[in-house]
């Protein structure tokens, strides 16, 4: 399963790198709504005749751009809130810990609606609107994980070398956490691809660039004279969100401490 | 004590406390753990402490060192006060008390290298540069009983036994003048038990640290030691030799944890069958806290608790069992 998804991201980020190269989709009125086949599209073509391989091509940029933003924005300061939370503790943890469980009681797409219907439509709008509700996921893994460390013997012992707080963070606390936050980075992938899908297709995304979410929309309008206008977007958006929750999976796996122990006995 | 020799760990009437929740219109209570504790210990000089779980040892350890907070009283490590100083000023000093940790799975952090775990005492305390530091950790390695080569591993590649002696390895790298080893065995198999208390003899034996080593396993301690502390419910409830303490117990409680091991059965000639379960460390009684259990209490044990009282042979009771019992 773990190539299949490979083999999916792959994809994913290389067109994602063709679209960058690939010269602007040209109207072409006579192609309008062309079938996948056709001489000039051979994934067919949009109402404007625009080839529709060179839009879903734009849409994995836009997607991968947003995706990745969202993750780095979201996670870092969700790790950063969470563990500096479990470190302080105090008022700041209390703060911290009653916004995020507010937050998490909010539907995410919903505010996020609501954050790009005011400060207007725009790739870095998206990725702070998701952040907003995203970083919470990481800052409540990031505290429990933290406060286990701290609590944990390793950490102790190095308090009893004289180690000061900084050291602890850097050398036990914050690489502990790496693993546990990067599975947690991917699974928050597949939602901020799935986010930014909804966007899109809800006509809040940024529309000086073609998504899959706004393609779909689009296709629908056409759904029985070109039904795969709206398809080809929704399986690519299926297969790239599969991709990575697989991946997610596999990771889960790949950093589960008793794998480690049984695939490194000594000899 | 009237020792000539001044201890290398020295605590006065050390109490810690641990704050609980505090329910509204009711005062704070605390966990008291640990209630009013003193002893020394002497250079080279192996202190065992026993008691059940719950008793308040490995707290007495940890404030020792520092990881629990003390509330009250005094640590003094080779004549230097201990228990009032900020963290800033403590850490320079900390290479004298070291700990060894009951569990080895966890004491290790799973993703540094064993090299890099013994080395980090050294960094932190600004040791040497790096390759002397390696120098040092490739000579600690060999000490413990690994190869030098091992420095490279990770932790998961080792089993209990040679993960406890990497423990071991890290609190020695600082030379310290006293280890304190918290229940440092009762994880591991008995066949690897004995592997672990050699290795502690010999090393006592080559760089002369005192010991304060904890455990609830009485052969394990008396194997180990040339004193025993009985500690029951945050005291000290019986002080001497393993012989004293062990085979002359005094206190009724002491008699009851010797007599609740099988293999030396044969040392109590009446047995004493205890009933019930310690008191509740948030509410002590106010009298003898073991009173409640004590087979020969009488009322003065519920009103007045007993202080720990006797030269080398000390014990905290009102009607201490007599010397050679029936």
């Amino acid at each position: 399963m773990i190539r299949v998804a490979s083999v999916i991201l792959g994809a994913w980020v290389a067109l994602a790198l063709v679209a960058l190269a690939w010269p602007d989709a040209v109207v072409n009125l006579d192609q309008a709504l062309a079938l996948p086949g056709s001489p000039h599209c051979p994934f067919g073509c949009d109402a404007l005749g625009r080839p529709l391989g060179r839009l879903i091509a734009e849409g994995a940029l836009t997607a991968l751009i947003i995706g990745t933003g969202t993750v780095l924005l979201a996670g870092t300061a969700g790790v950063v809130l969470g563990a500096g939370a479990a470190l302080v503790g105090g008022w700041l943890e209390q703060v911290v810990m009653r916004i995020t469980d507010v937050l998490l009681a909010f539907p995410g797409i919903l505010l996020a609606i609501a954050i790009t219907a005011v400060a207007g439509p725009g790739r870095m709008t998206i990725i702070v609107a998701l952040s907003i509700t995203g970083w919470t996921g990481y800052a409540r893994l990031a505290r429990g994980e933290t406060l286990r460390l701290r609590e944990s013997a390793f950490v102790e012992a190095a308090r009893v070398a004289g180690a000061p707080r900084a050291a602890i963070l850097y050398r036990h606390i914050l690489p502990n956490l790496l693993a546990p936050v990067t599975v947690q980075a991917t699974f928050a992938f597949a939602g901020a691809v799935i986010a930014e899908s909804s966007l899109s297709f809800l006509g809040l995304g940024d529309p000086t660039a073609a998504s899959w979410g706004s393609l779909l929309a689009e296709g629908v309008r056409h759904l029985r004279a070109a039904p795969h206008l709206s398809v080809i977007p929704g399986l690519v958006i299926s297969a790239v969100v599969l991709a990575l929750n697989l991946a997610g999976d596999a990771l889960t796996e790949r950093f589960d401490p008793r794998r480690e122990t049984a695939a490194g006995q000594p000899g | 004590m009237n020792d000539p020799v001044q201890p290398i760990l020295a605590v006065r009437n050390l109490t810690v406390q641990f704050p609980l929740r505090r329910r509204p219109g009711q005062p704070r209570r605390h966990v008291h753990a640990v209630r009013g504790v003193s002893l020394d210990i002497a250079p080279g000089e192996t202190l065992g402490l026993i008691g059940e779980s719950g008793c308040g040892k490995s707290t007495l350890a940890r404030a020792i060192v520092r990881l629990a907070p003390i509330t009250s009283g005094e640590v003094y490590l080779a004549g230097n006060p201990w228990h009032n100083l900020p963290e800033r000023r403590l850490r320079p000093l900390r290479p004298a008390a070291q700990m060894i940790f009951q569990d080895p799975w966890s004491s290790l952090n799973p993703r540094m290298r064993i090299g890099r775990i013994i080395e980090e005492p050294l960094i932190v305390q600004k040791r040497g540069d790096r390759d002397e530091r390696q120098a040092t950790v490739a000579r600690v390695l060999e000490q413990v009983g690994l190869h030098p080569d091992d420095a490279g591993k990770y932790p998961h590649q080792f089993s209990g036994g040679q993960r406890q002696r990497i423990g071991i390895a890290r609190a020695l790298v600082l030379e310290p003048q006293l280890l304190l080893a918290d229940e440092a065995v009762s994880a591991l198999d008995v066949s690897v038990q004995a592997q672990i208390l050699n290795l502690l003899a010999d090393l006592r034996a080559e760089h002369r640290f005192s010991m304060l080593f904890i455990s609830h396993d009485l052969r394990v301690v008396e194997q180990v030691s040339d004193r025993i502390a009985v500690m029951y419910l945050g005291k000290i409830v019986e002080l001497g030799s393993p012989e004293d303490v062990l085979d002359h117990s005094r206190h009724p409680y002491t008699r009851a944890l010797v007599e609740a091991v099988p293999e030396i059965d044969a040392r109590g000639r009446r047995r004493v069958i205890l009933g019930g379960e310690p008191p509740s460390p948030i509410n002590p009684p106010r009298g003898c806290a073991f009173a409640g259990r004590c087979p020969r209490a009488q009322d003065r044990c519920h009103t007045e608790d007993a202080v720990l009282t006797g030269d080398d042979h000390q014990v905290a009771c009102h009607y201490p069992l007599t010397e050679d019992p029936g």
